[in-house]
């Protein structure tokens, strides 16, 4: 057996059976479960710090935020309930699709953005009522919505959109 | 046309140069300005900008710090044309 250091990564354990005698047949089957293994404790670790890092931008907003005017023009503070909500969807998100960009807004809500150019872009509205409110531009195209967050990150015809863009 | 005290005609015309102060680096990232950074106050519906007419780029941070009653995170100033903001007539 050719195993060396390379073949088990991020502290992947090489299991005992992985040192005993087996066919080049069994021993490629090996390799390929212990790869997709790997690959696939790299990838779910690298989303978990994903998200904590979204989570973690998402209350050094709020404490940003945390007290009235804090963008000089009288804006509301970040309400509790609307960091409890992008929370709550940030850690229901699909792993699979790009987290959004957060922004705070004047009336105490988050924004949740996904920007692909200054033309291409859907934003989503979260603030302390489980009502979110979506708008979207692509290219000449453009639109908006209302939604309720009932536990799904968003309903059909928000994905829809969501997912044209 | 009337002119203002500071020399600015009283009508915003559609090519005039206009800044909004950014006081939140989450407002905005490498590509553009985001969009909730220009959303109305809920209070009035109104977004705040500056005219700043010939002033030059490098001194609207202050002046939009003094705009936001000595607040000393302004954290940019984008600036566009007025016709942009107001959109298609």
């Amino acid at each position: 057996m050719n195993f060396n250091a390379s073949t088990f990564h991020l502290g992947v354990p090489r299991p005992r059976w992985a040192d005993t005698a087996v066919s080049p047949e069994a021993d490629a089957v090996l390799r390929t479960t212990l790869k997709v293994w790997a690959e696939s404790f790299e990838r779910s670790e690298s989303i978990s710090r994903r998200r904590s890092r979204a989570i973690s931008d998402l209350r050094g907003m709020a404490v940003g935020c945390r007290s009235e005017n804090w963008d000089g023009n009288g804006a509301e503070a970040i309400s509790a309930q609307a960091v409890a909500h992008v929370e709550r969807l940030i850690s229901l998100w699909p792993a699979a699709l790009p987290l959004p960009e957060l922004a705070p807004e004047p009336d105490g809500s988050i924004s949740l953005d996904w920007i692909t150019s200054r033309y291409r872009l859907f934003s989503v509205s979260v603030g302390r009522s489980d009502r979110i409110t979506y708008a979207w531009l692509n290219g000449t195209d453009r639109g908006h919505g209302v939604e309720f967050f009932d536990g799904e990150p968003f309903r059909e015809e928000c994905w829809t959109v969501w997912g044209k863009l | 046309m009337t002119k203002l005290d500071s020399g600015l005609s009283e009508d915003v015309a559609d090519d005039e140069s206009l800044a909004r102060f950014l006081f939140h680096s989450n407002q905005y990232n490498a590509k553009m300005v985001k969009p909730a950074a220009f959303l109305p106050h809920p209070r009035d519906y109104e977004t705040s900008v500056s005219r700043h007419g010939a002033t030059p780029l490098d001194a609207l941070e202050g002046l939009g710090r003094l705009a936001a009653g000595g607040c000393t995170h302004c954290m940019g100033q984008p600036s566009f044309v007025h016709r942009l903001l107001r959109g298609p007539r």
